[in-house]
């Protein structure tokens, strides 16, 4: 199964489900729970099904390419599901075997991992899931979002398509996977990898950046008072990244460390509590649609 | 009798809680049995990551009757003067469910009252345990809580079904929506649909079908088995590490084992890094040869039986050898730099966020074994050395991957870089004991940086930012640090002493802005001597004899060990008489105006005392006598005491028993005159200030 195909298969499975397919989200990320449609959107009582393809960039965790499985920029398969499910496990199991992947004919195990994202002052409790020994997905009942508690709790099932590819293609690194009709990982994606590697690690202006995150960070807090919490939140996406950028390069002391971090939480708490705050105002628009937005 | 079986399913439960949640459920419903009164046999608890199993033997149908003593109204107000009870007495009655006519008069401390005698007949056990369980089930605490869906109930991972029986019939109740009923479930692959329980006999005949070893000794002895059996296939034999076994034994209900091998080019790398790999990324048992050297095999443990084994056998092997790729390529990285070189490095991983990084961590640890080695008989250039070295392989690629290399990649990578070899054990060793029952470290040097170590931790936690364990969580392992230092402490008299450490440490900190709290030094005194407790509680002290040695503040652990076994090994008829002496002292001392007139409470030397003496005020030869003794004796007990020469201190001790119990009978310490009186006490601050080096012998129960 290509790579393509396997992305597309989980869209075809959830979408069957009931899930909304999201299209990824334009403002750089570490993970597709940063994304609003599940950073904001697990807020409050209102139904969400959906489920979407994030691209994810975590700087830091580059290795100029060379690395099979480490990369600073990969993708993401994002469900969120909330409320949770009282059949999530077997309806993540289902979508599993839509990828041909019988549980009976491989070793899958949950294993305990909890999970926690401090800028967006959010945690949850799970599993990593194994599939013969490999890590394929990121299983949460998120807890708290911004600092606030999730109620009711959604489920986020976050899979690791390039891991699963690698399984079911027998392939030992990204790079060999077939993206589509003979086509590489490698050959769509690495190009960028190496630059952005060299960049984030080497060559990226740290007196910039700093004056960035001020920036972003100043403007957030000006327009999420004047009540526009979107445009807030992408400017706490948009600091969360520039730190990872300044880590990367080094350029962040561990005294200064803890203070970035709570200065992006503080930006994107104050966007959930608003957030929250809007919602509610509108009367939680969402909760008419319990129907639509029901799993099946 | 009949039998009593609740099964709690859930989602995959983390594997280190099923354990304890089954005792806890355990305790929970037989203690709330108990207070029912609810007979009941043989207790027995089984565990899956998927469900909790409490099965209860010979339960007796219903709590046994009981006859209530029921006070009413005054008695002149439930009898009129005839004798007939009034309107109060017949409502008493009637609310009682008893004849009026039943009703005594007893007499009480308050007067006379009427009293019904309410016999009460025990419910129907179903009845009491459906109350019982649903209150057990919300009583069960983990490290970590959750709820899910929309629900309000935390437990450790979602419960999907609960089964309950008493007699084979349902024992009816409702948790937060989930209803108890008789169905269970099997393997979630290989038998996941539900079915229908009518005993517990026929639970566990359906779950050994379905795919289930429900009794987690016998899973995990069964794993055992079938690993041993593997790797004998192959010449070799496990690596056994019981903590992974209990791991892997809750992450899987239907355990089958698999041989894997790898590519021997990779027995190349530092066996640890290959054995730890296995286990923290894969949780994979390592096979080695009768020589105790590596193979190249493993062993995997699948949750689910033998089909497709080659599948599963193929993705565990080919995911092992990315994880040996990896290491490979860490540990070829680490070794283009000496081991120094990784020291600038720390400045970049935490220590504390407000105590600094791991380098001012290390340049700490530097100035304290700078300032120790010397009495600790070890070379201080070989302890600067140690201490400058100790953290380096935090920042090396092979310890960021794999932390539990810690200490183990530093003594390896210390000797690739030529450094010295004592250098290299302590940098290993500083680390020890890892855990409970873990060996001390071997060489002085690597005890001396053990200490450095986790006190520099303790003063920067406790002694500054004034954070302490609490009764179940300790994040920082702060409580197993305090334990580590006592161990070492209390058993190596070459080392100097646990306060000149700690003083040590808080000048170092003192260096880098950061100042101690006279709150926090006291907390951290409190802890350490919860940790000696603890140590002389195991060594079967008597409990009085730990209570006289930790009377002080900041107890050194070595001086209070040698005084407990001193104490603890002493016929009664040489400690009686020293004890009762000492408490004579102590409890004159102690009392109101003398505390006032001469404050023993804040610790002054017996020379500081003796020496404030008026000896021309003295009035009668018992005075002169016991001073003298004191005199006489107060260099060879603080001498012997720091030698920790217990048994030396107690026989000059006994010195003094005759002389005081003298004193006592033929002069008036608290005499009318100021001066007088003052003189007496400084005297017996003195004497008391020399029984203080043993402890407080009013502790003793004689």
């Amino acid at each position: 199964m290509t790579f393509q195909e396997l992305l597309l298969r989980l869209e075809q499975f959830w979408a069957q489900h009931g899930c909304l397919i999201l299209q990824p989200y334009d403002v750089e990320v570490g993970a597709g729970t940063m994304a609003p449609g599940t950073a904001l959107r697990s807020l409050g009582p209102e139904p969400w099904n959906v489920a979407y393809v994030q691209p994810s960039r975590r700087p830091a965790d580059g290795r100029y390419g060379r690395n099979p499985m480490r990369v600073q920029h990969y993708y993401q398969y994002q469900v969120i599901l909330k409320p949770s499910p009282d059949n999530v496990v077997d309806l993540y199991l289902d979508s599993l075997r839509a990828l041909d992947i019988d549980p009976l004919e491989h070793d899958i195990r949950f294993v305990e991992d909890d999970w926690e994202a401090p800028t967006l002052g959010a945690s949850g409790v799970g599993w990593e899931v194994w599939l013969d020994g490999t890590e394929i997905t990121q299983f949460t009942y998120f807890q708290q979002m911004g600092g606030i508690e999730c109620r009711p709790v959604c489920a986020e099932i976050t899979y690791g398509p390039e891991r699963l590819a690698m399984c079911l293609q027998k392939k030992d690194s990204f790079w060999e996977l077939e993206w589509a009709h003979g086509i590489t990982y490698g050959e769509v994606d690495r190009h960028a990898e190496i630059e952005h590697n060299y960049y984030n690690f080497d060559h990226a202006d740290v007196e910039m950046l700093f004056r960035l995150f001020e920036m972003f960070e100043a403007e957030g807090h000006r327009i999420a008072d004047l009540g526009y919490t979107h445009p807030a939140f992408d400017y706490a996406l948009k600091c969360s990244h520039v730190f990872n950028l300044l880590d990367a390069r080094g350029s962040i002391s561990v005294t200064e460390r803890a203070s970035y971090i709570n200065r992006v939480r503080a930006l994107a708490r104050k966007c959930c509590v608003q957030y929250l705050k809007q919602r509610e105002e509108m009367g939680f628009p969402l909760l008419k649609a319990q129907e639509a937005m029901a799993i099946v | 009798m009949a039998e009593l079986l609740l099964e709690i399913g859930t989602e995959e439960l983390p594997a280190g809680v099923v354990e304890s949640a089954l005792a806890q459920l355990q305790s929970a419903v037989t203690q709330r049995l108990q207070e029912a009164r609810i007979a009941f046999g043989e207790v027995e608890t089984f565990g899956t990551p998927r469900r909790l199993i409490l099965y209860i033997h010979d339960v007796a149908p219903s709590q046994t009757d009981v006859v209530r003593e029921v006070r009413g109204p005054a008695a002149n107000v439930a009898f009129d003067a005839q004798g007939n009870p009034t309107p109060a007495a017949i409502g008493f009655a009637r609310k009682q469910g008893v004849d009026v006519s039943s009703l005594e008069v007893v007499s009480t401390p308050q007067g006379e009252y009427v009293m019904a005698k309410v016999f009460e007949r025990g419910k129907p056990t179903p009845e009491v345990a459906s109350g019982i369980f649903p209150e057990a089930i919300r009583s069960l605490t983990f490290p970590k809580m959750m709820r899910w869906g929309s629900g309000n109930l935390r437990f450790c991972r979602p419960i999907r079904w609960i089964l309950a029986l008493y007699d084979g019939e349902v024992v009816p109740f409702e948790l937060d929506g989930i209803h108890s009923g008789n169905r269970s479930r099997g393997h979630r692959f290989l038998a996941p649909e539900e079915f229908e329980v009518h005993t517990p006999a026929d639970l566990f005949r359906q779950l050994d079908e379905r795919y289930v070893q429900y009794d987690h000794r016998r899973r995990r002895e069964n794993i055992r088995q079938q690993a041993d059996r593997l790797a004998q296939e192959v010449g070799g034999h496990i690596l056994w590490d019981e903590a992974l076994l209990d791991e892997v034994t809750h992450l899987v209900e239907y355990p089958t084992a698999l041989l894997g091998r790898f590519d021997p080019n990779f027995l190349n790398l530092p066996e640890p890094i290959l054995i730890t790999a296995m286990k923290k990324h894969q949780r994979f048992f390592a096979v080695a040869d009768a020589q105790g050297r590596l193979m190249p095999y493993f062993v995997a443990v699948r949750n689910g039986n033998d089909y497709a084994l080659d599948i599963v056998r193929d993705g565990n092997e080919r995911v092992l050898t990315a994880r040996f790729n990896d290491a490979h390529f860490f540990y070829e990285r680490d070794r283009q730099q000496k081991l120094d070189a990784f020291v600038t490095e720390l400045r970049r991983i935490v220590f504390q966020e407000k105590l600094g990084s791991m380098a001012d961590k290390a340049q700490r640890l530097v100035a304290m074994a700078g300032e120790m080695a010397p009495q600790a008989g070890v070379d201080a250039s070989l302890a600067q050395r140690a201490a400058t070295l100790c953290k380096a392989d935090l920042a090396t690629e092979v310890v960021m991957e794999l932390p539990a290399l810690q200490g183990i990649m530093g003594r390896e990578y210390a000797l690739l870089s030529g450094e010295n070899e004592q250098v290299a054990q302590a940098i290993a060793e500083h680390y020890m004991p890892r855990f409970a029952g873990d060996a001390l470290p071997e060489s002085a040097l690597g005890r001396l940086l053990a200490v450095c170590d986790r006190v520099d931790t303790l003063v920067g936690y406790v002694g500054a930012l004034q954070i302490v364990p609490t009764g179940s969580g300790d994040p920082f392992g702060l409580r197993r640090s305090a334990q580590g230092v006592v161990q070492i402490l209390a058993t190596d008299a070459n080392l100097p002493r646990l306060w000149a450490f700690v003083e040590s440490a808080a000048r170092a900190y003192a260096q880098q802005g950061v100042e101690v709290t006279e709150q926090g030094m006291r907390l951290l005194s409190q802890m350490f001597a919860q940790r000696i407790e603890a140590l002389l509680e195991d060594e079967g002290i008597r409990y009085d004899v730990v209570q006289v040695v930790l009377a002080e503040e900041r107890v050194e652990p070595l001086v209070a060990r040698s005084n407990a076994q001193m104490l603890n090994a002493l016929p009664v008829e040489r400690l009686t008489p020293v004890a009762l002496a000492a408490t004579r002292v102590r409890n004159i001392l102690k009392a109101g105006e003398a505390a006032k007139l001469v404050p023993t409470a804040t610790w002054q030397s017996p020379a500081g005392w003796l020496q404030q003496v008026d000896t021309s005020l003295f009035q009668h030869d018992e005075e002169r006598a016991l001073y003298e003794v004191a005199s006489q004796h107060e260099a060879r007990v603080v001498e012997s005491a720091a030698r920790s020469q217990a048994d030396e201190v107690f026989s000059l001790l006994e010195a003094f028993t005759e002389p005081v119990n003298r004193f006592f009978d033929a002069v008036l310490v608290m005499a009318p005159e100021e001066a007088l009186r003052r003189n007496r006490l400084l005297l017996l601050a003195g004497v008391d200030a020399l029984y203080r080096y043993v402890g407080d012998f009013s502790k003793l129960v004689v």
